[in-house]
């Protein structure tokens, strides 16, 4: 046998990973590097290369003012809540049982529940006749209804709502592999519990709290819907600048500036604080992180930054360490005290719920205008909703997208997924440009591919929407397949063959089952993701028809319409059948 | 044993041991590299058919890397795998037919023992009805029939083991692998597995490679053994052989304690470097240095003064430096004139106990000494 043979033959398994990861990096690449790019030189003029926009930006009156506020404001939201989501983890991570699990649900529903649903619901909550004007009328703090609404503080609060469960869940992830045995050890060498906590347990959480921390400011500071819809005029934000510039500016070039300003500080905050984010600290962190120790550094940085992965993780591994759990519940650091982290705890998690079941009350308002209490019940607004032609349409169009680009993310993703578990050099190559749609700022997203899906006519079809959602959907199938893969035991795969199972057969009878959790975990994930995305649609969706959450965001912004109340409380459905969803294939597989 | 056979009721399986043999295996000149590191080099070795056949050697010698050469799991850089005349060199696992025992039994949790024992049935399209006969079969020999309905993490690692075996053996495969099949398993629960298998192997009469780096298991299981060593073959033999016989240092050592003796060899006999004895050796051994080996058993120890009982080559004086006790043996430690010399006794009774210090008289039979092979020594 010649030389060539040999090294062909040799090289072809390593071939086999990279052809199947071929389809969805040149999906990625084709519909999100490839506009990425052109937003770059864009925004230096090409063919004309200068930096006559950069220029523009950075000395022309109140754009650095605005970049200034944006880093400010992520910080200060970064911070608030680190802040109110530490604590707030510890506590649920004290807890056992049933317990545990309902208040897992309270941050995981706000975390799954539409950005959108969640912003009006603040607009209900703080208007002048919502719930909290109401209640200081009420307690005497004021007698006329205060504007909290379309001011910082709104915002603010806003964001936090919003970000929380960022915070919250991959810091829960890595507690809950903290071995519980480390704090009785230490308190048995004489440390006091605040001390034993201080020196011990915090240590070992920092990863989490790093990984909340990025996804939290890297958010933040793209945030746009959020800001736009509760803060005032004064505090414009970069996000909602670079929307203005595109929209109604049409000065694309600035706004690719921008953008790619935006870009810069997210890369670069990644870069200081996300380098190292699991290296050997995370060993340390109990069996589940340390499975993964073997895979790829890039699966490894993705893995730490995303919170679905960690909601679907603390969701998953409640059942085996309870017994463990139970056996070392009686020892909270703050054990002076575990009765006032607990009212805390519950203080928090009523202000991430809250919002959702006012605007759950105020959908069965008879009133024709927002007012908490609502002074009489109807299904009026329901009846508007599903009589209205328009809303049904848009509900459609949204229904019929997220389900074309969550099958398609799938089918990409699976494959993908497989491929970088066979492979940890592939997977550290392509692993964080599978995953930089969701990890990009959403509005840089929106506005490079504007730009991108302008040139090839995508703007405004379905075509273009299908596309754009699908990115995100394989970024999340991905990360969460990737994760199942690797607990998933190749061996098995093996054997399978040495029963004389077609490599097929094996991965349909074997793999696929086995990883079927993650499968539809991501598809869960992925489907909200298109069924919830404003941002980009905005940009992209030009005069075509608008998709649900596009048309609720157009009447928030013009009319603070009731009907939103109820479009609303039928959203929240969604993540509650989601988590059903992923309940039932959980107790299918056990 | 008498239960198996009478388990041994149904047609098809009685056809299995009247028919089949186990292939005939052979390694042509197999090397195999992974990148610039040559896991195996000029390996040659045939097993026979229905032969049960041990890779032994320490960790990373090679024994995975001929096993997963064998199940087509990896590919040889050069040279030819046969299986039964024929070059499977290129074959992928699933296209040969061989039963693999994996070490971490690898079943498949999703299904339960009787759809795990199934699946090499199903994927060699067999009939339904006759797969459901032969699960149970199956099931039987190796009595686990009233787990059928669990899945596999409800079985207890020596149950587990079983199913692994069961599914190995379920499609009668000429061929039968297992790679460390019982590491996993305790002590007493092993012994009983080796002998559980050994039986197993001689009633279905299959060719079997196995791969263990316990030597007990080793000895007591296989028909030859094969000892590597960085992905070469040291010496392949018989189990007696192996051990009383190893031509190389390396074996010698791998199979239990030895005292190694360096010195010379100067017409058909052996002087050792101390000067402590001489010793015959055959007439063929070439002359110049050597060394020789006797195993610790093999060497009589008296009280000094008494005359030794049998008419034996060697006599060298020495004293106790250290006992220690074993159980069923002794292991004593004496320094000689020369090295210290390690002896194991049964425990005997208490008037030929041996305290540390005492003046003892060391005794072998040239037949003990092995003249072991220069070069290959490690
Ligand atoms: N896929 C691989 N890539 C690179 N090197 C490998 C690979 N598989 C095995 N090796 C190397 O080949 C050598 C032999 O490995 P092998 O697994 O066959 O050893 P072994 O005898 O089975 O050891 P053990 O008793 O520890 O299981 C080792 O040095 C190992 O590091
Ligand atoms: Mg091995």
């Amino acid at each position: 046998m010649s030389a060539d043979m040999r090294t062909l033959r040799d090289r072809l398994p390593r071939l086999g990973p990279a052809l199947l990861a071929l389809p969805a990096v040149a999906f990625v690449f084709a519909f999100f590097a490839l506009p990425m790019l052109d937003l770059f030189l864009a925004s230096i003029g090409w063919p004309d290369i200068s930096l006559a926009s950069y220029t523009e930006f950075f000395t022309r009156g109140g754009y650095l003012p605005v970049l200034v506020r944006t880093v400010i404001a992520g910080i200060t939201v970064t911070v608030l809540c680190f802040l109110l989501g530490y604590p707030l983890a510890y506590a649920i991570n004290m807890t056992t049982g049933t317990k545990r699990t309902v208040m897992l649900l309270f941050v995981i529903v706000p975390y799954l529940t539409s950005l959108l649903v969640r912003t009006y619901a603040w607009i209900v909550m703080l208007g002048d006749g919502g719930l909290v004007n109401k209640t200081m009328i009420f307690i005497g703090l004021t007698d006329r209804p205060v504007q909290i609404l379309y001011t910082s503080t709104a915002a603010y609060v806003g964001m936090v709502h919003i970000m929380l469960p960022f915070m919250v869940l991959p810091i829960l992830s890595v507690m809950n592999g903290v071995d519980k045995r480390l704090i009785p050890a230490a308190k048995s060498m004489g440390c006091p519990p605040f001390r034993a906590f201080l020196r011990v347990f915090l240590p070992l959480t920092v990863p989490g709290i790093r990984s909340g921390c990025i996804l939290v400011f890297i958010l933040a500071i793209g945030f746009y819907i959020t800001p736009a819809a509760l803060g005032g005029l004064s505090d414009v934000l970069l996000s909602e600048l670079i929307e203005i510039q595109v929209s109604q500016a049409m000065n694309f070039r600035l706004a690719a500036a921008a953008a790619f300003v935006l870009l810069v500080i997210t890369a670069l905050f990644l870069l200081i604080f996300g380098a190292d984010v699991s290296s050997t600290r995370t060993g340390l962190v109990g069996g589940d992180t340390g499975r993964f120790s073997g895979r790829g550094v890039g699966f490894r940085w993705a893995r730490s930054l995303l919170a679905p992965l960690a909601a679907a993780e603390v969701m998953r591994k409640r059942r085996l360490a309870q017994w463990q759990k139970s056996l070392y519940r009686r020892d909270p650091f703050l054990a002076f005290r575990p009765g006032l982290l607990m009212t805390y705890a519950v203080l928090c998690l009523g202000f991430l719920i809250l919002p959702s079941l006012v605007v759950l009350v105020m959908s069965f308002s008879s009133d024709p205008f927002l007012s908490f209490p609502p002074s009489g019940l109807s299904m009026q607004w329901y009846e508007e909703f599903f009589t209205d032609p328009s809303w049904i349409a848009a509900l459609g169009k949204s229904v019929y997208v997220a389900c074309i680009s969550t099958l398609l993310a799938c089918g990409l993703g699976v494959l993908a997924a497989y491929a970088l578990d066979r492979s940890p050099t592939l997977s550290n190559y392509l692993m964080p440009l599978l995953l930089t749609p969701i990890i990009v700022p959403i509005v840089v997203v929106g506005v490079a591919l504007y730009g991108g899906y302008v040139d090839w006519g995508l703007i405004g079809t379905d075509a273009g929407l299908i596309f754009a959602h699908t990115l995100g959907g394989i970024s999340y199938i991905v990360i969460i397949v990737s994760a199942t893969l690797a607990g998933f035991d190749r061996r098995l795969e093996r054997a399978a063959l040495s029963m004389k199972a077609h490599p097929f057969t094996a991965f349909r009878r074997i793999t696929l089952p086995l990883i079927q959790y993650g499968i539809i975990a991501g598809a869960i994930f992925a489907f909200i993701h298109s069924f919830d995305e404003v941002v980009v649609a905005t940009f992209i969706g030009g005069f075509g028809e608008k998709t649900l959450p596009m048309k609720m965001w157009e009447d928030i912004r013009h009319e603070i319409n009731p009907t939103i109340a109820a479009v609303s409380t039928l959203l929240l459905l969604v993540p509650v059948l989601g988590l059903v969803g992923l309940r039932l294939t959980q107790r299918r597989n056990n | 044993m008498e239960q198996d056979i009478v388990a041994l009721t149904s047609k098809a399986e009685r056809s299995a041991v009247q028919t089949m043999r186990g292939t005939a295996v052979e390694f042509r000149q197999i090397s195999k590299s992974y990148g610039s590191f040559e896991a195996l080099k000029d390996f040659d070795l045939t097993i026979r058919p229905g032969e049960f056949l041990t890779l032994l050697g320490p960790s990373g010698s090679g024994k995975t890397t001929t096993l997963m050469l064998l199940a087509g799991f990896e590919f040889p850089t050069s040279g030819r795998v046969m299986i039964g005349g024929q070059d499977v060199s290129k074959v992928p696992s699933w296209r040969r037919d061989q039963g693999i025992v994996f070490q971490s039994y690898s079943l498949f949790p999703h299904m339960t023992i009787k759809e795990n024992l199934a699946f090499p049935l199903e994927t060699r399209g067999i009939a339904r009805k006759e797969i459901a006969l032969r699960t149970q079969e199956a099931l039987r020999m190796v009595k686990l029939e009233q787990f059928q309905e669990r899945f596999p993490g409800q079985l207890s690692g020596g149950q587990q083991q079983r199913v692994a075996l069961a599914r190995a053996l379920v499609a009668d495969p000429p061929l039968l692998l297992m790679d460390e099949p019982l590491g996993a398993l305790d002590k007493n629960l092993r012994e009983e597995m080796q002998i559980e298998i050994k039986h197993i192997q001689e009633r279905l009469r299959l060719t079997v490679l196995y791969v263990t780096h316990d030597q007990e298991e080793a000895l007591t299981m296989s028909d030859r053994i094969v000892v590597m060593n960085e992905g070469k073959i040291q010496q392949v033999g018989a189990p007696v052989e192996l051990y009383e016989r190893p031509r190389t240092r390396f074996v010698a050592e791998f199979f239990g304690d030895v005292n190694i003796f360096l010195g010379s060899v100067e017409a058909s006999e052996f002087r050792a470097d101390d000067e402590s004895f001489t010793i015959p050796v055959c007439t063929g051994a070439p002359e110049g240095s050597a060394c020789g080996a006797v195993r610790p058993e093999k060497i009589e120890m008296h009280k000094w003064g008494e005359r030794p009982a049998m008419n034996d080559s060697v006599e060298i004086g020495g004293e106790v430096v250290d006992v220690i006790y074993l159980g069923q043996m002794s292991r004593y430690t004496v320094r000689t004139a020369g090295q210290d010399v390690v002896i194991k006794c049964m425990a005997a009774p208490r008037t030929r106990h041996f305290l540390v210090g005492d003046a003892v008289l060391l005794s072998w039979q040239a037949d003990s000494f092995v003249l072991l092979e220069q070069g290959a020594t490690t």
